[in-house]
């Protein structure tokens, strides 16, 4: 056992560069390995953390209409829960509003995430507790819950229970009582809030809340397995034809179903894809590591021939010689992960701060790191040792002796390293296509018409507290609109990035009522919305304030004349219009008679992923409810949020102020996950690539010095140092342009999926794929050739003299 | 044919310079067979090598054909070796992993030909070395003496002016050594220029010329009439 140490240690130390490569390599692949399976357990673990969350489900919509999105929305009518629990007695269930509050102490007001919920939502819900009880305290309608975080920012190191809390809710100010704390929320939890109150109607419920087809809140159910999920799910088609069907909602526009709640977060196929693929990349990197690993180790294997000679000759067995090579593979490798360990947790903050997560390594317990990295030891050890170990100890002494080359393994060996080469480029190459693609796609994203100018517009975001008066709406308009720099400022239901709400109706031609009757979304706007986005007019004329007919606020419901709006060039198809220009002034019904009186130019307000929806325009001249402000300015944007701020702090000096610019908006709104899942796979990519170039470089290594004296004799024969390197360069690309045609329908069926997931996308270029292949190929060449120059150059006498 | 003025060859490890051939001048004419002799590491090889342009003098001038090659860049060097030289080495120097054929096929691999003419050359060469039958097996497959018939093969395949042979008999016992010397006196017989580097007497007294070596310098000439 001591000779293995010492022949382990003298191993490496002999060979440097090849130990480097060999550890260096495998370690690097663990790392990654380590890093994404932490993703993909942190993604897949949404919820499922807390106790019984299997059992619990959320209650989801589905529409199925023209123009309107078929994806479920897990959200329900406020009053749903109620109506099932008179018609199912035994339901468990409770229901979360999410929304914003305002937290005051003495002059100080502070925005947090409040959530209204029924008082049995932790019997539910059954989040850690710190103190109190939560369910008894939200059974009084003032109790409050508080997470950790939130007691000690307001109360301090002492104990908040029994203390009393200001809050502004919708516009209302409501004393609570703190009755119990809970943990900090987690950021692998779908249901998140600092604040807990109590789900009182007559506090939370807007016009909206008993009505089907708006949706309040989420409706959470708790069910003893999956079989009985299953058979509720089956009970809310009746449930509907009792409660839902009539004259708003059809039979078969609208279902509900149930989804689990642990499978809440990565709900969306398109989610699923991006885990799945990253955790691909993860095992994929490890494999090109092992891969490596292997080729690297029996390729190394070969040049000890002579010791496994002269050990056969001083008459060690077949099996001493195994165990030796198995031993110093195991060690090889246990060193590899414990630098791999320490290079995940190098990475660990890096990684988190680049994803936006809270990864960490765990030691002990059932989630033990260990658990995952002892077994892989012993498996790629025994990989890893037991081929050049097999090959090593079946060497003929005397043949070894003998030979002009130094054996490698035989052409078995050399067929089976180039295959493990395509693998390990069939891999890499797939990736470096899937990253240039995805780098295209975010630059497509980031640089595409959104049908608006993007640049120089900022949004006011503080506008939905409801405690917000219409004199002070018009007094920020004015205000606004007289900063210099501004050009145009509105107040509208939406913004890029931002919906406050989110309506569609119905609409059709006389006549056309149920054959072509597409939702279209209702957009209400105040003045100056089109100017203030840059929006293209395609036909007809904006919406005029100083128009009667144009204005809602002057429109007297179920009245005619027809009151005027303006629709979009999406909507224009939907109706069944030939034209832009055909659509002005005609009629539509569905939401009251309208005129069409103009086209815009879509707007994509929402992310790359998600259709434009059909819109109609309509325009109010009272300040809107719900909405928010944006401003088009020039000049230095921070100059602009500083004096957006000071206006507002002048003028609502109660609420918090929360602003934008838009480019910021869009990004948290839509385009943040996606740069931060591509930054990890790009990480990935790289060092996926990386680590096949370190394997290849090595070989090269290895084949090069192996073939010293072949080349010696070649060089004798009259090649000249190109016809050489020809030779040694070409046997490497071989195997690497091979990798090529196993590269790029894997690719191709890949990218072509993700791209499907979005709606704005770039179409797949035979470009990207030829680019990727070339940067591979030319990796790899600059990864050979300095080895092969510098044995091509030599001097044949010296190389034939090379044993 | 060649002129070799002044040739020294000096190899420099860390510290120590080691000369390994001084003050070399030696001519041979086209045509001759000409034996190198003397002890181990007198510079034997190393004259050899420089012969054969796989090794560079530190001075010298090395004229081949009337043209000054000691300082020829390497492409050139390479073309002279692949046109106009042929190697017999006494380790064979044959690559194991091709079949004999390929391994005379070697010689001809960086020449741009037709792929018959090449093939027929590979054919006749072997034919004339008696290596024929042995075509597709791997070197290791074949005697030490078959060894170095198919190494001759190679060296002649390209038809070179001059062969250079290192101890061409030096792994082999005295019957096969017959063999091998029988075949390079045919090949001088046919016009090829030989200069064979020898520890065997006998050997040496084929050729038509021996130069014995002491200390990299070059003793006497002895020239036998032809």
């Amino acid at each position: 056992m001591t000779s293995a140490f010492t022949s382990f240690y003298r191993s490496l130390t002999r060979h440097k560069l090849f130990a480097a490569l060999n550890i260096g390599g495998l370690a690097l692949g663990i790392a990654v390995f380590l890093v994404l399976s932490l993703f993909v357990r942190f993604e897949t673990g949404f919820d499922r953390w807390i106790p019984g969350a299997d059992q619990l489900y959320v209650v989801q919509e589905t529409y199925h209409m023209p123009g309107y999105p078929e994806t479920p929305s897990p959200y329900t009518m406020g009053n749903e829960l109620l109506q099932l629990r008179a018609d199912y007695p035994q339901l468990q269930g409770a229901r979360i509003a999410q929304m914003g509050a305002t937290v005051r102490q003495g002059s100080s007001n502070t925005r947090e995430a409040m959530a209204a919920v029924d008082p049995n939502f932790f019997a539910l819900m059954r989040l850690p507790v710190v103190a109190g009880d939560p369910t008894r305290t939200l059974a009084d309608p003032d109790g409050l819950v508080l997470t950790q975080r939130a007691a000690t920012s307001y109360f301090g190191p002492k104990s908040p229970i029994g203390r009393s809390l200001t809050v502004i809710a919708n516009g209302t100010t409501y004393t609570y009582r703190v009755g119990a704390v809970i943990a900090d929320m987690r950021k692998d939890q779908s249901y998140t809030s600092e604040l807990f109150v109590p789900l009182v109607a007559s506090r939370f419920a807007n016009e909206w809340f008993d009505h089907w087809g708006s949706t309040s809140l989420v409706t959470l159910l708790r069910f003893p397995d999956r079989a009985a999920a299953r058979q509720f799910e089956g009970e809310l088609a009746r449930f509907a034809a009792r409660r839902v069907f009539g004259d708003d909602i059809k039979k078969g526009q609208w279902e509900q179903s149930l989804r689990p709640l642990v499978d809440n977060h990565l709900y969306a196929a398109s989610d699923r894809a991006v885990v799945t693929t990253l955790g691909a990349v993860g095992v994929l990197t490890l494999l090109i590591a092992i891969v490596n690993y292997i080729n690297l180790a029996t390729a190394r294997a070969g040049l000890r021939a002579r010791e496994v000679a002269v050990r056969k000759v001083l008459g060690g067995t077949r099996r001493s010689l195994i165990r030796q090579f198995m031993i110093e593979a195991m060690l090889t490798v246990a060193l590899s992960a414990l630098i791999g360990l320490a290079l995940t947790e190098i990475a660990l903050p890096l990684v988190n701060a680049a994803g936006g997560m809270s990864l960490h390594l765990t030691y002990v317990g059932t989630d033990s790191v260990l658990l995952l990295l002892v077994p892989l030891i012993l498996l790629v050890g025994m990989i890893a040792g037991l081929y050049p170990a097999a090959v090593l100890a079946g060497f003929r002494p005397a043949a070894v002796l003998a030979a002009a080359r130094a054996p490698g393994g035989g052409r078995a060996g050399a067929r089976v390293r180039a295959g493990l080469v395509i693998v390990q480029f069939a891999v890499a190459i797939a990736f470096a296509i899937g990253t240039t693609v995805m780098l295209a796609q975010a630059n497509h994203v980031r640089n595409a018409d959104l049908g608006f100018r993007r640049d120089g517009l900022y949004v006011v975001r503080s506008l939905n507290s409801g405690s917000i008066l219409p004199e002070q709406k018009r007094a920020l308009l004015r205000t606004f609109a007289a900063l210099p720099g501004v050009s145009h400022v509105t107040l509208a239901q939406n913004a890029p990035g931002d919906q406050s709400v989110t309506n569609f109706s119905s609409i059709y031609q006389p006549g056309m009522q149920g054959i072509r009757s597409p939702s279209l979304m209702d957009v209400r706007i105040g003045e100056g919305y089109f100017d203030t986005f840059g929006a293209r007019l395609i036909a007809g004329r904006q919406l005029d304030p100083s128009r009667p007919s144009d204005d809602m606020a002057q429109h007297v419901k179920g009245s005619t004349p027809a009151f005027n709006t303006v629709i979009n060039r999406t909507a224009v198809g939907l109706l069944g219009f030939a034209s832009p220009q055909a659509a002005i002034g005609k009629q539509v019904d569905g939401n009251g008679m309208m005129t069409i009186i103009g086209v815009v130019d879509d707007l994509r307000f929402r992310g790359p992923r998600e259709a434009i929806a059909g819109t109609f325009y309509r325009y109010d001249s009272r300040p809107l409810n719900d909405a928010f402000i944006t401003i088009r300015y020039s000049g230095d944007p921070q100059k602009m949020a500083d004096a957006v701020e000071a206006s507002w702090k002048r003028i609502v000096p109660t609420e918090p102020f929360e602003g934008r610019t838009i480019e910021e908006n869009l990004y948290k709104a839509y385009y943040e996950q996606d740069t931060r899942r591509g930054r990890l796979f790009t990480m990935g990519a790289v060092l996926a690539i990386a680590i096949g170039c370190i394997g290849l470089y090595g070989l090269a290594a290895f084949d090069t010095t192996r073939r010293i004296k072949e080349i010696g004799i070649r060089k004798a024969l009259g090649a000249s140092t190109r016809d050489v390197l020809q030779l040694l360069v070409g046997k490497f690309l071989r195997p690497v342009l091979f990798a090529n045609l196993i590269a790029w329908p894997l690719a191709w069926v890949a990218m072509q999926r993700w791209l499907s997931t979005f709606d704005d996308r770039i179409g797949l270029s035979p470009a990207y794929f030829l680019l990727a292949s070339a940067i591979a190929v030319l990796i790899a060449v600059a990864t050979v050739i300095g080895q092969s120059w510098r044995v091509a150059r030599a001097e044949p006498a010296r190389a034939l003299r090379y044993e | 044919m060649i002129e070799l003025n002044a040739i020294h060859r000096a190899y420099r490890s860390d510290e120590v310079e080691t000369t390994a051939l001084a003050d070399i001048d030696l001519s041979v004419q086209a045509g001759e067979f000409v034996a190198i002799m003397g002890p181990s590491g007198c510079g034997k090889s190393t004259l050899l090598n420089i012969l054969g342009t796989i090794d560079r003098p530190t001075s010298g001038t090395y004229l081949f054909e009337g043209e000054d090659i000691a300082k020829a860049p390497e492409a050139q060097l390479a073309k002279l070796r692949r046109d106009r030289l042929g190697f017999v080495f006494q380790s064979f120097n044959l690559i194991d992993e091709l079949t004999i054929a390929e391994n005379v096929a070697l010689a001809l691999a960086y020449r741009s030909m037709p792929a018959r003419e090449k093939r027929e050359r590979v054919d006749a060469a072997m034919d004339r070395v008696g290596i024929a039958h042995r075509r597709n097996h791997h070197p290791h497959q074949l005697s030490g003496g078959q060894q170095q018939r198919a190494a001759i093969a190679r060296a002649i395949v390209g038809e070179p002016k001059l062969i250079l042979a290192d101890e061409p008999t030096g792994n082999l016992d005295t019957e096969n050594g017959a063999q091998v010397m029988d075949i390079l006196t045919r090949l001088n017989a046919d016009g090829a220029t030989i200069v064979m580097v020898t520890h065997s007497p006998a050997h040496a007294d084929i050729a038509r010329r021996t130069v014995h070596m002491l200390d990299g310098r070059i003793l006497s000439a002895v020239r036998r009439a032809a």
